[in-house]
């Protein structure tokens, strides 16, 4: 039994179809078949990796990971929460105009392409109930209060990741990585919790065996080789994390500057019950790591995570938001192929093929 | 849902709405706050690259320094900024406010009572940035400067920062140092921005030092060059001078040579008389010839390397001009048992040139070849058409010339033996002459011999006249008299009035008029020589152009006003021991119809005055 290593989720689209975009709305149908031919080459290209566990890339999340669910809403309006960046730059949220609240679409629809074209185990990345919270505006609606917007983010959450399990994903991930900038936002710890609340609110309505199939994964939220919470000590953020009612975890490790420290972290907070995927390769990176430099990030985990519950993922998506093209897709996956190649050669170091 | 869970669901919800807005607000003031950095950031970027942009626009070195410490002021806040030169290694002055800027007088006496301490002088010691929250703090700053020059113990200073400023070959060119009296001013960032200034600011100051020394080099090259051009202008004024001084010269020595010559011919004119006598005339006339060939050699010589020469040039047959050479030196020739032989080409063809200044070529030539071959020897004359030009060739058997002096025979002044011992008189002008004066007809002239008394050989090339424009005027040969000639032209019932403020000179012209049957009026003034003019009538009129009071043009003017009823039309001969050809030219502007040159030759004169009165058909009979 080796090590089990999975993506994070995106991979940079193809210059075809980012140009495409740019030319008109993402859902426009005139790019349904260049959809479709990103989708199947990311899948065959993924696959090459070796990589046992893949995803689509996110090749139809049209803008980003983050609102892929409420794109296209006629209830939405761009002037949101604005998510700000260490690079200077910053991210805005939509705002919610009125009521009802519904998902445009679910994850579950991506699942299902991919799966048509995967030969190997697909999971999927949902948003967290906790993200979208954000789009419930600093005033109350008139005639849609924030209890009624609240529950039912919390069914279309439930519907989605429910879809997913269904159908077959080999995880249902669920993207947290408002978790660390929560901590820089409010460093009173108020809001990460009600964020952490929230979330276990929904996470309630699985059974155990659901959740184990259910992940979350924290990054200091990787956007154009920049971050938005990379100065937040994990220690502020660990301990409360593996409160989330989940069986893994998928934390961002490789970009940290003191590993052994959030390893420590990690060793001291972790539950039996948990696996924790470590991100050995670092997208804001622009080298490619090397295989074996991988094998010794494992090896050094290992001392802290008990083999059994330990695993190998990326830090983070390697375009999660709209197209960054500050990383290649070539390089992309050159990275996780040296992610799969490092964790094969840590498994036999650690005897365990 | 049940009501535990709807509790739940309204307490999550609650805490969840009440979180976000607190982080909202704090984003938004995060963002404000960034702006503001990123403001701040910008401000002090534009005022960085304005900075940049202004030292890298000048090698003035004292505007560049303050441009960066104005710039240097303003970023770091501080009240008084300076840029201090270190001199400590030079006058030994210590260190130098160059440049200051900010308003803080207080903060500048601070710097002064600063500088004894190791504080300020770490910065020129080399040991880099020095910053100090509050100075009297800082151990560097001893108690013992604390009070001096400042009565109330309070240091104006109290945030110090101080940037050496290093060259690329790690000298400390000096120091920005900045003041505020507030502590704790200058921070991390300050200190950052300041050092990176620094760097560009030596930067510059090391290229303004390189442009200050490329413009020293380059004014002392102008100020040698000036001066080598002064030395110069120096050299040529002094060749003028000297030009001028042979110029005057050559008068002086004429004006008493002109009475030697022309009375030895007077008397030589004489019929009968005792032979010792004739031939102590002859010789007198003989050596003061010889002297006057001398003047004029010099004259001639200013006239040419001054540009004044003026060649009259014609057509001319060479041949004829070969011929009264040879015809003028054949006595000397003759005397010393020369064998003269010339081969004239009878199909030469013409020249153009001034017929007597080729004349005067040709004669200097065999003149040379005659005075340096020895009794018995041979000087032969060859013209010859050769190609397009014409071909002198002047060969004579003599001394010869060695191949060292060879290049310099025709420069001026030169002579093979220059010793007081010489045994070759004259200036060595001759040979320089001939060059200039063939080279000023287009042509050259060349000089060979195979050495000490294997002879030498001299060939003056001239270009031949393109066509043949109508028949060559003969030119009149200077005949070189032992006497002058009346009986072919009587100047019988000619009345002339010869006006000349030296008595010799009158008597001279009177003489050799009055020999030919001329009646000779003589004013010795030119006013005299008016009122004579208009009681007598004279057919023509002999005046000298030196004379004291009026000279010879004013008079001249003076009596071309008077109108012809008064004899103001009757024609005139300038008689000058100024021979230029601008002497010439200025006689002829006041009026004169001739001009001729001290020392006179009678026949010349008497031809002159002949020709004048027949022109006017004024002769009585």
């Amino acid at each position: 039994m080796t090590i089990p290593t999975e993506p994070i989720g995106s991979i940079p689209r193809p210059r075809e179809l980012i140009d495409a975009i740019a030319s008109v709305d993402g859902l426009d149908p005139s790019l349904e078949p260049l959809y479709e031919k990103a989708i199947r080459d990311t899948i065959v290209r993924f696959e090459a990796t070796g990589s046992p566990v893949i995803t689509d890339g996110e090749q139809r999340k049209y803008h980003n990971f983050w609102t892929y669910c409420v794109h296209g809403l006629p209830n939405m309006a761009a002037d949101g929460f604005k998510i700000p960046f260490a690079a200077g730059h910053t991210r805005r949220m939509p705002r919610l105009t009125g009521g009802p609240f519904r998902y445009k679409r679910y994850a579950d629809s991506y699942l299902e392409t991919a799966q048509r074209y995967a030969h190997v185990p697909v999971k999927q990345a949902v948003i967290s109930p906790s993200a979208l919270s954000l789009l419930y505006p600093a005033d109350e609606l008139r005639g849609y209060s924030r209890d009624q917007f609240i529950r039912d983010l919390l069914s279309e959450h439930e519907t989605e990741v429910r879809n997913c399990l269904r159908k077959g994903a080999h995880k249902v991930q669920i993207d947290f990585t408002e978790g660390r900038l929560a901590i820089k936002l409010d460093p009173t710890g108020e809001l990460l919790q009600s964020f952490i609340d929230l979330n276990n609110l929904a996470l309630s309505r699985f059974s155990a065996e659901e959740r184990e199939r259910i992940g979350v994964h924290t990054c200091p939220g990787g956007d154009r080789d920049s971050t938005h919470s990379a100065d937040v000590d994990y220690a502020e953020l660990l301990p409360s994390l593996f409160e989330l009612m989940v069986g893994n975890f998928y934390i961002a490790l490789a970009g940290e500057a003191d590993r052994l420290r959030v390893l420590r972290i990690i060793r001291d907070h972790m539950r039996p019950e948990h696996r924790v995927f470590v991100g050995v390769v670092a997208p804001i990176d622009p080298r490619v790591e090397s295989a074996e430099e991988i094998r010794d990030r494992i090896l050094e985990a290992a001392e802290y995570i008990p083999t059994a519950q330990l695993g190998t993922t990326d830090d983070c998506g390697f375009s999660p938001f709209c197209d960054d093209t500050s990383t290649t897709r070539d390089k992309a996956f050159e990275k996780i192929a040296a992610r799969v190649r490092g964790t094969t050669l840590a498994s036999k170091m650690l005897g365990l093929e | 849902m049940n009501e535990d869970e709807d509790t739940l669901l309204r307490s999550v919800t609650l805490r969840n709405a009440d979180s976000i807005q607190r982080a909202r607000q704090r984003a938004e003031r995060e963002l404000l706050l960034a702006n503001e950095a990123l403001e701040v950031r910008t401000q002090e970027l534009e005022l960085l690259n304005r900075t940049g942009a202004a030292i890298a626009s000048t090698h003035d070195l004292r505007t560049l320094v303050q441009a960066v410490t104005d710039a240097a002021t303003q970023l770091t806040g501080a009240e008084f900024g300076a840029f201090f030169y270190n001199e400590t290694e030079g006058k030994g002055d210590g260190y130098q406010p160059y440049a200051l800027a900010g308003s803080g007088s207080a903060v500048f006496d601070g710097f002064v009572d600063l500088q004894g301490s190791s504080l300020f002088q770490a910065t020129f010691r080399g040991e880099g940035t020095v910053r100090c929250d509050d100075v009297p703090k800082d151990p560097r700053y001893g108690k013992a400067e604390l009070n001096r020059g400042s009565p109330t113990g309070q240091l104006p200073i109290r945030s110090y920062l101080a940037v050496p400023v290093v060259s690329r070959d790690e000298e400390i060119i000096g120091g920005l140092v900045f003041g505020h009296s507030d502590t704790g001013v200058f921070t991390d960032r300050i200190e950052r921005v300041v050092v990176s200034l620094a760097a560009q600011a030596a930067v510059a100051i090391d290229n303004a030092r390189l442009y200050e020394n490329l413009k020293t080099v380059a004014a002392e090259r102008e100020r040698l060059f000036d001066a080598e051009r002064d030395a110069r202008a120096e050299a040529e004024r002094a060749s003028r001078m000297k030009d001028e001084f042979l110029a005057t010269l050559s008068h002086e020595l004429r004006t008493p040579l002109n009475a030697i010559l022309g009375w030895s011919q007077v008397l030589l004119a004489r019929k009968g008389g005792d032979d010792d006598l004739k031939r102590g005339l002859e010789t007198i006339a003989r050596n003061a010839r010889a002297q006057t060939q001398l003047i004029e050699d010099l004259l001639d010589m200013s006239s040419i390397v001054s540009g004044k020469v003026r060649l009259n040039v014609q057509p001319l047959d060479l041949s004829s001009v070969v011929d009264a050479a040879v015809d003028s030196v054949r006595p000397s020739a003759e005397a010393r048992g020369i064998r003269l032989q010339k081969i004239l080409d009878p199909l030469a063809g013409p020249v153009s040139g001034d017929p007597n200044r080729l004349q005067q070529v040709v004669w200097n030539l065999l003149s040379n070849a005659i005075k340096f071959t020895p009794k018995g020897g041979k000087v032969e004359v060859l013209l010859a058409r050769v190609n397009s030009h014409l071909e002198v060739t002047v060969t004579d058997s003599g001394q010869g010339i060695s191949a060292d002096f060879l290049p310099y025979v025709f420069d001026r002044f030169r002579q093979a033996d220059a010793s007081s011992t010489r045994i070759y008189s004259g200036l060595g002008l001759g040979l320089s002459i001939v060059k200039q004066l063939v080279e000023l007809h287009g042509g050259s002239v060349e000089a060979k011999s195979d050495g000490d008394n294997s002879g030498a050989t001299f060939i003056v090339r001239l270009p031949l006249a393109p066509v043949r424009t109508g028949e060559s005027r003969a030119h009149p040969t200077a005949m070189r008299l032992s006497g002058f000639d009346c009986e072919h032209i009587p100047l019988d019932g000619v009345t002339v009035l010869v006006i000349d403020d030296e008595v010799d000179a009158r008597e001279l012209i009177k003489q050799v008029l009055v020999q030919c049957g001329a009646v000779v009026l003589t004013a010795s003034s030119a006013d005299e020589g008016l009122q004579l003019l208009q009681a007598q009538r004279p057919n023509v009129v002999v005046s000298d152009i030196g004379m004291p009071d009026k000279d010879g043009y004013e008079f001249m003017r003076d009596l071309r006003r008077i109108g012809a009823a008064k004899g103001g039309n009757t024609p005139a001969v300038a008689l000058t021991a100024f021979a230029r050809s601008e002497d010439r030219t200025r006689a002829m502007v006041a009026g004169y119809q001739i001009h001729i040159s001290k020392p006179i030759e009678p026949q010349e004169l008497i031809a002159t005055v002949a020709s004048l009165a027949g022109r006017t058909g004024k002769r009585a009979d």
